[in-house]
């Protein structure tokens, strides 16, 4: 028999489903798992509340009121905020926090009654407030790649992906504001999938730039994906300004459709000089893997790919320069011992509880929205932004998916990029312009590059077509093996 | 600290050169393709009261209410 750790999230629920396993040994197997690991991946446990949450799980199952994936262990990024859990956000200024309440999305995957019924096992390590992508601006402790423990697993959700690839949860949740969701599914080999903006509730996610911010779930395939993706999206329209009033989908419905006559669109500007060869050659293989299934491919072109990345960097930073002003040690979080009066309250308690990147992007945020500069600069960059989502319509009007790679590299080295942030920034590139757009994007293993290392294919959809973008994903994977591999220190 | 801010910025200079008239700033995404309201809802309580829940958390609480060091004189 396959073990426990090997199954996918819809092996595991179909197993629940017949009785031949229960959440609570499965709970009790995962937690092992999670709480032996070495790589960093979690950053809190609560072993009660996840076997408290197991039971449940049964009884439900028993009773037969189980949500569709009751039972199933996955993870939460450490960003959605959880009552039975700490929630820092991979932030000093919030360790030890506790949230009153329940994430929408953390509710709609769990046991509570309307739930998937999901079990959650921990809570995942992450870049400080989601800012990076290495996962090294944890406040905490960086996570290794599970492919080679002296490389980066990607970020900002690094113990999202890190976890999953070494078998840890079969699945977890991650977020994505410029990539952070596809990248580090890339970078350690295992599928993931954000969604049109607006479909996934943004309540009790903690934000960092509130027009770009959404959930998505990771997993090992894109079966997995399509029927957490399910659970989590639908309208909250009274908690959520920006949820958008669309229906909950059943994304796994087109999975197996044939894809002949699929247009894939291939943007000429993800294939320059930048690109790694060994990623390159992956990507292509994959190409050519969807020709066999029948897709043509068609030449586009995105040509303002590259001003994505200072756009990116100046909306991204503005919006989190506002939503961060609310960590001022007044109501919760971090507040220093050594202060005189209120001011010098709020800005020790910042300087002390926030680390070097978040203030990098607060200080930029704050200057581009500052008077003589807001229409230099952030205004400027909303209007480029209109342009970069309009490209992407351009390039609709003659494919309906668009493909490439994700990263321009395989996975770096620990510490390489420490110290150069405009580096990190530089290898968003190919993630930046769905994320500006508000576009549904994922990353499906494509094979290894440079050092073995595992390569992501990046497939983007038009707003809304997250089932077609499963459904490409689905028929790649069975023509292929990426998914199923396994790394060496996964045992 | 200063010095990566302003390497940060010299990657900004291409952006403030594109030629963005009459073109419209996008704040929502989905405006690409339709229109987006905000929208308003009930002003009702929604949320039962959880004070103290609400409270665990807080550095300095007193009689149910955040400290915070003397403003007013």
């Amino acid at each position: 028999m396959t073990a426990l750790h090997d199954m996918t999230v819809a092996a595991l629920a179909a197993e629940l489903r017949a009785k031949k396993i229960n959440a609570t040994e499965l709970a009790q197997h995962f937690l092992a798992r999670s709480q032996a690991d070495t790589s960093g991946a979690f950053l809190s446990f609560n072993p009660e509340a996840t076997l408290a949450q197991a039971k449940e799980a049964d009884a439900q199952l028993a009773a037969g009121t189980a949500g569709p994936l009751a039972g199933v262990p996955m993870a939460h990024k450490d960003i959605f905020v959880t009552t039975d859990f700490p929630t820092t956000a991979g932030s000093k200024i919030l360790e030890g926090y506790r949230s009153p309440f329940d994430a929408t999305v953390v509710r709609k995957l769990g046991v509570q009654a309307g739930g998937a019924g999901m079990v959650n096992v921990g809570k995942l390590n992450c870049d400080e407030f989601a800012m990076g992508s290495s996962n090294e601006n944890s406040a905490y402790k960086p996570v290794t790649n599970p492919w080679d423990t002296s490389r980066v697993p990607g970020g900002s959700s690094g113990g999202s992906s890190a976890a999953v690839a070494a078998r840890l949860v079969p699945a977890a949740t991650g977020t994505d504001t410029g990539g952070s969701i596809r990248q580090p599914a890339s970078f350690c080999g295992i599928t993931g999938i954000k969604p049109t903006y607006g479909r996934a509730s943004r309540y009790g996610m903690i934000a960092y730039a509130s027009s770009l911010d959404q959930a998505g779930p990771m997993s090992r395939t894109a079966e997995d994906c399509a029927l957490m993706l399910s659970a989590m999206c639908g309208p909250d329209l009274d908690r959520d300004s920006t949820s958008l009033d669309v229906p909950a989908e059943n994304f796994a419905r087109d999975l197996n459709a044939p894809l002949d006559g699929l247009r894939i669109g291939i943007p000429k500007e993800f294939f320059g000089e930048g690109l790694a060869p060994g990623v390159r050659t992956a990507v292509d293989a994959a190409l050519k893997e969807y020709e066999k299934l029948g897709v043509k491919l068609v030449p586009i072109s995105l040509p303002r790919t590259e001003l994505s990345i200072p756009v990116y960097y100046i909306i991204a930073p503005a919006e989190a320069s506002s939503n961060l002003s609310r960590f001022d040690g007044v109501k919760f979080g971090h507040r220093t011992k050594d202060y005189t009066d209120l001011v010098s309250m709020y800005k020790r308690s910042r300087a002390e509880g926030f680390g070097e990147e978040v203030k990098r992007r607060i200080m930029t945020g704050a200057y581009v929205l500052s008077h003589g500069y807001y229409d230099a600069y952030y205004l400027q960059a909303q209007k480029i932004r209109r342009m970069i989502s309009d490209d992407f319509q351009q390039a609709f009007k003659v494919c309906d998916v668009i493909a490439g790679p994700v990263a321009p590299t395989v996975a770096w080295k620990l510490g390489e990029k420490t110290d150069d942030p405009v580096a990190n920034y530089l290898a968003d590139i190919f993630t930046l312009p769905a994320s500006l757009a508000g576009l549904p994007g994922m990353s499906v293993p494509a094979g290894f590059g440079e050092n073995g290392m595992p390569v992501g294919l990046q497939l983007i959809g038009n707003y809304f077509k997250e089932a077609q973008l499963l459904n490409a994903a689905h028929r790649l994977q069975q023509a292929t093996d990426f998914h199923l591999r396994q790394p060496g220190g996964a045992k | 600290m200063l010095d990566q801010i302003n390497g940060f910025f010299s990657i900004v200079e291409a952006m403030r050169a594109v030629d963005t008239t009459g073109v419209e700033p996008l704040p929502h995404p989905i405006a690409t393709i339709q229109e987006v309201a905000l929208r308003l809802r009930d002003d009702i309580a929604s949320e039962p009261n959880q004070r103290e829940a609400n409270q665990r958390s807080a550095p300095a609480v007193e009689r149910g209410l955040f400290l915070v060091p003397k403003v007013i004189e």
